[in-house]
């Protein structure tokens, strides 16, 4: 059964769209990310122009957060207070990344950028994840506790310090302002929401317990992939809504069963598994960027 | 561009009298493809005869019919890769005006025998006979070709161009009919369907009819809003997102 694509301009089987959209779904039912980081990559591989798997990624993010924050809001494990200062950056994190987006797009050089960005993010926070939980793994074994990540970084020294009640905080709002502002910055651009740097920043560089990171990621993650889904329906007329909602129905029923299994995983070996994911996903975009090319020249249609 | 190449037509028509565009009687099975959500694209058929008067001058050499479908013209730019520190990178690029988005032809033998390659060249038939306007360019004229080469080799490769040798059948010299294909990712828009009768390699008559291949129902809809009232359809887009990403959280709930 195939189905026609609007904006895309192609059409796909409807059964390999929702088939992408549930696999997407289960690991980010399993994990508490959007799942963004692997939508793009799947697209771009079914042959869905970059710029539409981009910005319809973005569109997917909304609605898979918003599913899976709705758990954590019911658990009381979404820190708003914080989700907002992280958007406050994010916001105009978006921004700058849709606008990186669109220049790279002129010049011919999106594909690349794309690829490096997720290349780079994907390998670097697919090791340090392996690293840190197959420690983690081997101390538990050895009977030692697991220790917790440090509560005195940096965001304790700096100036224009608040309060953040359910993270249990008294941090300076400079590196949360940062990290959104970054983490934005690649939504725009990558078309994901960037939960899976924005969770281990959340705790490694903030300190926030884990218990609220998740949610908190998912709440301020819906906020700026909607920010770029309209940058991009605006700037770039590339989020297909027709590919996007059947993701999303693909992607809701994956979840659910991901959460379920998430549930029976303890943390070290969930992080574990993710970073596995992760790294597979960047080892595999590093390959197609160093080997050959089957056609050295590409095309792009300029319109009339 | 269109009105030139039908001076050109008449030009190479030779000698043949005021009465040519009778000679050939042509027509479509669809005027109009309309692409719905179920559209995996479409075969079209060409049909037609040649009128009895035509077989004229002597009447020895046989008929040939060559069948072009352009479709809508885009400029595009071909970007060719370099390996630069590893990577494969974008490097030269070279900018073509109004290349078919989508281009078949079809004859009822190879076009080689049937006409010169002259011809062929100046009227555009045959894949091998296209040729596109350069518009900017940052390599040397010696290798335009193999970017040229690389527009027709990836169409061809999406089924967007397309060269059937014995596509035409034929009947008796006088009845004609032909298949084309148009693959699900066909571009939409206005497209020209040309006829060509041909004669001991001389065009002896041409016919051009439109061809129209667009959305329809929702999927126009949403293709036009999107493009004409983007702010609207972001907003209908993420909102709608939100909808079934909120209805779906409560549905699992209640399990």
């Amino acid at each position: 059964m195939q189905i026609y694509l609007p904006i895309a301009e192609l059409s796909m089987n409807v059964f390999l769209v929702l088939g992408m959209g549930a696999i997407v779904g289960f690991l980010s039912g399993m994990f508490g990310v959007g799942g963004g980081f692997l939508i793009t990559p799947l697209l771009i591989f079914v042959n869905i122009p970059p710029a539409i798997a981009v910005a319809t990624g973005a569109t997917l993010i909304v609605g898979s957060s918003v599913s899976g924050v709705l758990a954590h809001w019911r658990r009381g494990t979404v820190d708003v207070k914080m989700g907002t200062v992280l958007l406050l950056g994010g916001i105009a994190g978006t921004g700058a990344g849709v606008w990186l987006f669109q220049i790279l797009q002129g010049i011919g050089q999106v594909d690349l950028m794309i690829y490096i960005l997720y290349v780079v993010f994907l390998g670097s926070v697919g090791v340090l994840m392996l690293y840190e939980s197959v420690k983690a793994i081997l101390r538990r074994r050895a009977g030692r506790p697991v220790r917790r990540p440090s509560r005195h970084g940096l965001a304790h020294k700096l100036p224009l310090q608040l309060r953040f009640r359910r993270s249990r905080l008294y941090v300076s709002i400079i590196p949360p302002l940062l990290i959104g502002f970054g983490v934005g910055a690649l939504a725009g651009a990558m078309g994901i929401g960037g939960g899976f740097i924005m969770v281990p920043a959340m705790i490694y560089l903030i300190g926030m317990p884990t218990s609220v990171v998740v949610g908190t990621s998912l709440f301020q993650i819906i906020f700026v992939s909607a920010s770029a889904s309209m940058l991009h329906a605006v700037n770039t007329q590339a989020v297909d809504v027709v590919l996007a909602l059947m993701l999303l129905a693909g992607a809701v029923v994956g979840a659910q069963f991901g959460a379920r299994m998430g549930g029976r995983m303890q943390g070290e070996q969930l992080r574990a598994a993710l970073g596995l994911v992760v790294l597979a996903v960047g080892v595999g975009l590093l390959v197609e960027l160093v080997a050959r090319p089957g056609d050295l020249y590409e095309i792009t249609v300029l319109g009339s | 561009m269109t009105v030139f190449r039908l001076v050109l037509i008449l030009l190479f028509m030779g000698q043949a009298g005021s009465a040519l565009a009778e000679r050939l009687v042509t027509d479509l099975s669809e005027r109009q493809i309309a692409i719905t959500s179920n559209f995996r694209g479409t075969t079209l058929l060409i049909f037609g005869a040649v009128q009895e008067g035509s077989v004229f001058e002597g009447g020895l050499a046989d008929n040939d019919i060559v069948i072009v479908v352009r479709g809508p013209a885009h400029d595009l730019v071909v970007r060719k890769k370099e390996r630069v520190a590893g990577i494969w990178v974008n490097k030269d690029a070279v900018t073509f005006a109004d290349v078919p988005g989508y281009y078949a032809v079809a004859s009822n033998r190879p076009l080689s025998r049937i006409a010169e390659p002259d011809l062929l060249d100046r009227i555009g038939i045959g894949l091998d006979h296209l040729s596109f306007k350069v518009e900017k360019s940052d390599v040397p004229e010696d290798m335009i070709p193999a970017f040229r080469e690389a527009i027709i080799r990836q169409q061809k490769n999406a089924l967007l161009f397309l060269s059937t040798e014995r596509g035409v059948t034929l009947l008796a010299q006088t009845l004609f009919r032909a298949n084309l294909m148009f693959p699900a990712n066909v571009p939409v828009g206005d497209y020209r369907v040309e006829v060509y009768l041909l004669k001991d390699g001389r065009i002896v008559s041409a016919q051009s009819s439109p061809l129209s291949i667009n959305k329809t129902g929702i999927e126009r809809g949403l293709y036009t809003l999107a493009h004409e009232a983007s702010y609207l359809y972001g907003i209908l887009a993420v909102g709608l997102a939100v909808l079934t990403g909120w209805v779906a959280g409560l549905v699992f709930r209640a399990r």
